[in-house]
């Protein structure tokens, strides 16, 4: 089917290139402390890019039985795209990456609902009159590339991912938590879900709304997730590069942020979220330093991009199948450092821990400029978690805070496609209401 | 196409199946700065089962309509494995209709060498503005055939025919970055795309106005928001409070959305209709086979009403009221708004401004969202007000607060209602983006929180 498309196109007088994948998921989702829904999907589809006059074409469908009507969308698309700044890859040296883990496939459901369950029993033990949501899903995928050029690889992938949520209300007032984890490995995180579920539910049990100012601030993992790294990953992206919007065009080479600070796009890390060997163009797939000691290394390329810009790709190339490549990061790891997050809290006379930032991306991005409100956040007195803070919104720029870095954490845990230590900030604006 | 339906859902054993097939074709063109980006059609067609079984669910979707049959039993499999969960449908008549939103000029129509010249011309307008460092314009439509079916006995065929358009506009000065965009897309037809230039002017203004806007102030104002921001509010903030997925089996939740609790002062209406003509968020049946119906969710201020999926009604001992809705055939559906919007009454947009001492016109939108009563969105551009007068422009205005006491402070409400559709849309438990509608006329806030720097 995958080589008739090809063929069609080539026919045609065009360098092709059809990027197939097909994958089969299921998932168990509890909702309100029960087992609601038991989903199975099974998708498939193909994208065709076509490179004619130089122009490059796409189309893609999810309807195989009409290859013809495929070839026809891509090649009708090829008279108006975009001249071609690249050649489909002849051959590839893939990197060694696992993401496959027999055991994703091989676990049953069923065990999943129940240790989901006990996981339920365990929260709403300590905490009765909370709702438990929670979530188990395996995938296995394959991917096809093949270009008229002789490329032809796939790949066989498995992704595991589970979570729990609760939600707790107390006169009046909403807590929501919860954790999760995603990995290409099948691994068992329930008693470190329950237990930070009941941290939460514990160090929330007083709320305050803090008065407006400038505070240190402690961000786990998951809130510079959540408001500061898009900006990082926007910059480094060589899309916007060639568009001009990076504010890290023409910067390579320049500090940008704390000596401290180094950011990697790595998807050769084992069996992360990710993770990959291949691109989704044929680039073999490599770990790139993006600011290395508060200096701006490299920006992330597909293979068009590199092209335009006289750039060689970084293996970035991502996509589904629908769509086509735009680079995009993998997995991003930043380097831990040497204060434990206990000591962090420990040693703030007042001062904010925040996990949850809500609204972030609506602000200026782009710029680097933030203000999102505290989704789960504490206050910190004294080098003690004194209660919940409510009603708040931090304010800020990305840049000028990761030069404003008073602390990086001494561990950096993989969760998903993201590895990063708790960092603490100096000062953050805090306005509240 | 029915028949095999027909077929799949007679192998169903006990418990109650449905069937959703879906054929989808869709044109877009994207320029972003100087390179179009992305040309072309795309097809897609697909399909689902969910079952209902002993009170429990499965679903199955798929691309390939020759195992449909084998997932009618995988489903049932499922749904029997969930069991005993007391999952019920509240009754509904089957419904056997077909229907097709009507357009003016049908996309399909006009030549793809047609809709690329648009969007060139549009792109042009805004890269030419002095201080535009790229743009993004993005024409889109698509036809959607929609076959519903059920183990009741309905069989429902809609046809959807969207159409809209994205235009965006980034403006830099060093490292300062400022973007602008206007999105419209509803169910009328390709000519709402046309004679857009004057829009297109705008968004270059906008964004380049930015870039020498100073920032706002965090602190509590008083804000006016202009109708698109206002729908963009009640449909964020409220709307999802008021779908009852989230709230039948949540007591506490429930007791904070109570039929008959206030939530305003007299004047205040909020409603959910899928039947307006033409909008983003128009339908006639939900992807239960549900009619749509128009909903008041308050009322002369007072709380009067909730979304409904045919399972939550029948939890909630209610009517369903046509809100169950998937964004396509590999999404169970879920409870969602349609078109949602504030009723307008009489305030005049002068009279308001003239009685604001210190505040913030706050006017379209970047983006917003909600988790619970927390709300925080963005306005797309905003000016400072004293002394009853619309001042300099400012901007980062990010609104935030907790929604029962932001439509508590709601003083003063427009008379100039609006709707507004676009390309994006709603996005919800990880169906994003499914169409709908906002609206509202200006209305007038007491102590909102403006994020900013202190």
């Amino acid at each position: 089917m995958i080589e008739k498309i090809l063929e069609l196109a080539r026919r045609a007088g065009a360098s092709a290139e059809a990027f197939y994948s097909e994958g089969e998921s299921r998932r168990a989702d509890f909702d309100n402390n029960r087992l609601k829904y038991i989903t199975t999907k099974s998708i498939r589809g193909v994208g065709l890019r076509v490179i004619r006059d130089g122009r490059i074409g796409f189309s893609s469908t999810t309807d195989l039985s009409r290859p013809e009507r495929l070839v026809e969308h891509a090649l009708e698309s090829a008279r108006y795209g975009q001249e071609a700044k690249f050649e489909f890859p002849a051959g590839v040296a893939p990197a060694a990456v696992p993401i496959f883990d027999r055991r994703v496939p091989d676990y049953p459901i069923e065990d999943g609902v129940r240790q989901a369950s006990e996981a339920i029993e365990k929260v709403r033990a300590a905490a009765p009159r909370g709702q438990c949501s929670a979530e188990v899903s395996k995938h296995t995928g394959r991917q096809r590339l093949l270009n008229s050029a002789g490329l032809d690889v796939s790949f066989e992938f498995s992704r595991f991912t589970t979570g729990l949520g609760l939600l707790l209300v107390r006169d009046g007032s909403l807590l929501w938590t919860g954790d999760d984890n995603s990995s290409c490995a099948w691994f068992d995180r329930w008693d470190a879900y329950v237990g930070k579920v009941l941290s939460d539910v514990r160090c929330s049990e007083r709320e305050i709304v803090p008065e407006p100012g400038v505070y240190p601030v402690v961000f786990t993992p998951d809130a510079l997730d959540d408001a500061l790294l898009e900006t990082f990953e926007n910059g480094v992206n060589g899309k916007l590069v060639q568009k001009r919007i990076s504010p890290l065009s023409g910067k390579i080479g320049q500090r940008i942020t704390d000596a401290r600070f180094t950011l990697a796009d790595d998807p050769t890390l084992d069996f992360a979220q990710g993770s990959a060997a291949v691109d989704c163009e044929g680039v073999a797939a490599r770990r790139n330093v993006l600011i290395e000691a508060g200096v701006l290394k490299a920006f992330i390329y597909d293979l068009q991009t590199a092209g335009v810009l006289g750039e060689k790709s970084t293996g970035n190339g991502m996509r589904g199948f629908a769509s086509q490549p735009a680079p995009s990061t993998t997995n991003l790891v930043i380097d831990a450092g040497d204060t434990p997050v206990e000591r962090m809290i420990a040693g703030m006379e007042r001062g904010l821990l925040v996990d949850q930032l809500i609204g972030a991306g609506q602000s200026n991005v782009l710029a680097g400029e933030f203000s999102v409100n505290v989704g789960l956040g504490f206050l910190v007195e004294r080098g003690e978690i004194v209660a919940r803070v409510k009603d708040c919104m931090l304010a800020g720029n990305v840049f000028e805070v990761f030069n404003n870095i008073a602390a990086l954490g001494s561990l950096a845990e993989l969760k998903g496609d993201l590895k990063a230590p708790h960092v603490q900030f100096a000062g953050l604006s805090l306005a509240s209401g | 196409m029915e028949d095999i339906v027909r077929r799949a859902l007679a192998a169903a054993g006990a418990g109650y199946v449905e069937i959703r097939l879906e054929e989808r074709t869709a044109t877009s063109v994207n320029y972003v700065g100087r390179e179009l980006e992305n040309i072309g059609t795309t097809t897609g067609v697909g399909g689902c089962v969910r079952a209902l079984v002993n009170g429990g669910w499965g679903f199955v979707s798929f691309n390939d309509a020759s195992q449909i049959e084998r997932c009618v039993k995988m489903a049932c499999d499922q749904a029997r494995m969930v069991g005993r969960n007391g999952s019920r449908l509240a009754p509904v008549a089957p419904a056997v209709d077909s229907w097709v939103n009507t357009v003016d000029v049908d996309p399909r129509a006009v030549p793809l060498e047609q809709k690329e010249r648009l969007a060139a011309a549009y792109n042009r307008i805004i890269l030419s503005a002095k201080g535009i460092q790229t743009s993004n314009v993005r024409y889109s439509d698509y036809h959607n055939i929609e076959t519903f079916a059920n183990t009741e006995g309905a069989m429902v065929r809609q046809e959807t025919v969207f159409c809209g358009m994205l235009l965006a506009a980034i403006a830099r000065d060093e490292m300062n970055i400022q973007r602008a965009f206007e999105s419209i897309g509803d169910l009328r037809g390709y000519q709402i795309v046309a004679g857009q230039e004057a829009a297109c002017e705008g968004v270059a203004k906008r964004a380049v106005d930015l870039l020498t806007a100073r920032q706002a102030d965090g602190g509590k104002y008083t804000v006016i928001v202009d109708p698109k921001l206002c729908g963009v509010f009640v449909h964020e903030a409220f709307g999802h409070l008021s779908e009852s997925d989230f709230l039948y089996e949540n007591p506490d939740m429930l007791g904070l959305m109570t039929v008959g609790k206030r939530f305003g002062t007299e004047q205040l209406a909020i409603v959910d209709d899928p039947t307006l003509p033409g909008e983003a968020g128009s339908y006639k049946y939900d992807s239960e086979g549900t009619r749509g119906v128009r909903t008041d969710l308050i009322r002369g201020g007072l709380l009067t009403g909730h979304l409904h999926s045919r399972e939550t009604a029948a939890q909630m001992g209610t009517k369903p009221t046509g809100n169950a809705r998937a964004i396509s055939f590999n999404h169970p559906p879920i409870v969602r708004m349609s078109n949602t919007y504030l009723e307008p009454r009489d305030a005049s947009f002068e009279q308001m401004v003239s009685e604001v001492d210190n505040g913030i016109y706050a006017v379209g939108m970047l983006g917003g969202m909600t988790e619970m009563e927390m709300f925080t969105f963005s306005a797309g551009e905003a000016w400072a007000i004293r002394g009853g007068k619309i001042r300099e422009k400012v901007r980062d205005v990010v609104l935030t607060g907790n929604v029962k006491e932001t439509l508590l402070n709601i003083d003063a409400i427009g008379n100039d209602l609006r709707f507004a559709g676009g390309l994006g849309g709603c996005g919800k438990a990880g169906q994003s983006p499914l169409r709908v509608s906002t609206g509202g006329p200006h209305i007038r806030i007491r102590n909102v929180v403006i994020g900013g720097r202190a």
